[in-house]
C-alpha cells in the first residue's frame, strides 16, 4: 500500500505533467498554429464569437467575443467570460510568460510580427515589421490563410 | 374654476413635458466624439498624453480601460474612454459598453493604432470612393517600443487623412 507521502509525490508529478502539457509553445510559429486551432474550436462553441477587438468580452448580442489570444485564454487558460489576461495574471492563474505569449498573439493577429516577437523576447532581425493579415470579420478563411502565412514566415527563420 | 379631474390632467400633461425636456437634456449632455477619423485621432492623441501624465493610469495597448494592480490600464482608444468619455478610473469598460456610434469610433482607433487605416476609415463610415484611395495598412511603430515615435506617426497619419477629408 502506498504511503501518504508517495501519493503526494505522485500528485505533484501529475500536476507538473499537466502544467507542462498546458504550457504554450515557445516557438512563435507553433504558438500561432495552436491559437488558430483554438479559434476553430471557438467557432464551434455556442455562445462565442470571434472578434479580434476583444480578449474575452460579452457584448450586446449576448455572445462572448474573443480574439486570437482570447481563444487561447478561453480554451487553454481556463478564463471565464469577461476575464482578460491581466485578470488571470493578477489572480496568479497564468504565469508572466503565458501572459506575454498571449500579448504576442495580440500583435500577430494584425501581422505586427516585430512587436509580437519582442513580446516573446525574440530579437527580430531580417524580418518584415508588418505582414498583411485580413481582419477575421472581413473573411475568416482569408484570416486563417494570412495567419498561416505569418507562421510560415517565422518557421522559415527557425522561429 | 377647474375641476379636480382637469387639474389632474393638467398635471399629467406638464409631467410629460418635463420628461421630454429631461430626455433632450440627457441626449445633449452625452459625450460625443468627432465624426472624422483624423479629428478623432487628434482627440485620442491628446487623451493618450493625459493618460501618460495622470497618476493612476498606465498605457497598455492590450487593454481597453481596465483597472488592474491598482492602476487603470488604457490603450489608444481606452484613453478616450477615460478622458473624453469621462469614465471613472475604477470602471472596467470596453467599446461595447457605449452606444453603437461611439463603439465604432473606439474600434476605429484600435485599427488605426495598428496601422490598419482602411479598416479604421471603414468603421467610421467613410465614403467608399475615399476608401478606395487608402492603403490596407501602414507600418506603425508599436507604442511600447517607442511612445514618442508612435504619437508622431499618429499625428502624421491624422494630418494626411485630414488632407484627404477622411
Amino acid at each position: 500500500m502506498q504511503t501518504l507521502k508517495e501519493l503526494e509525490e505522485q500528485k505533484a508529478e501529475l500536476e507538473k505533467k499537466i502544467a507542462e502539457a498546458k504550457r504554450l509553445p515557445d516557438k512563435p510559429s507553433e504558438l500561432i498554429r495552436v491559437a488558430l486551432e483554438d479559434v476553430k474550436k471557438v467557432e464551434n462553441t455556442p455562445g462565442y464569437k470571434v472578434n479580434l477587438h476583444e480578449w474575452n468580452e460579452v457584448r450586446r448580442d449576448g455572445l462572448c467575443h474573443v480574439c486570437l489570444g482570447g481563444s487561447v485564454l478561453v480554451q487553454r487558460c481556463g478564463a471565464k467570460n469577461g476575464e482578460s489576461p491581466g485578470v488571470l495574471l493578477e489572480q496568479k492563474r497564468i504565469d508572466h510568460e503565458t501572459y506575454r505569449k498571449l500579448y504576442a498573439l495580440d500583435y500577430f493577429r494584425w501581422g505586427n510580427v516585430k512587436a509580437g516577437l519582442d513580446e516573446m523576447g525574440i530579437s527580430s532581425v531580417d524580418l518584415p515589421g508588418q505582414l498583411l493579415v485580413t481582419d477575421y470579420k472581413n473573411g475568416p478563411a482569408a484570416f486563417f490563410h494570412d495567419m498561416e502565412n505569418v507562421a510560415r514566415v517565422l518557421e522559415a527563420r527557425g522561429l | 374654476m377647474a375641476t379636480l379631474e382637469e387639474i389632474k390632467q393638467n398635471r399629467e400633461d406638464l409631467q410629460k413635458q418635463v420628461d421630454a425636456i429631461d430626455k433632450v437634456i440627457e441626449e445633449l449632455s452625452k459625450p460625443t466624439l468627432p465624426d472624422t477619423l483624423h479629428e478623432l485621432m487628434l482627440v485620442a492623441i491628446d487623451d493618450l498624453e493625459r493618460a501618460e501624465e495622470t497618476n493612476g493610469y498606465k498605457v497598455s495597448m492590450g487593454c481597453w480601460h481596465e483597472p488592474l494592480n491598482g492602476s487603470c490600464h488604457v490603450c489608444f482608444a481606452g484613453s478616450v474612454i477615460a478622458f473624453s468619455l469621462s469614465t471613472g478610473r475604477n470602471e472596467d469598460k470596453a467599446p461595447c459598453d457605449f452606444d453603437c456610434g461611439i463603439e465604432h469610433k473606439l474600434e476605429a482607433l484600435d485599427y488605426v493604432r495598428s496601422g490598419l487605416v482602411k479598416d479604421a476609415a471603414e468603421g467610421m463610415g467613410t465614403a467608399t470612393t475615399l476608401l478606395s484611395t487608402l492603403p490596407e495598412s501602414l507600418e506603425v511603430v508599436d507604442y511600447h517600443q517607442d511612445p514618442v515615435k508612435f504619437k508622431t506617426q499618429m499625428r502624421l497619419i491624422a494630418s494626411w487623412l485630414g488632407a484627404l477629408g477622411v
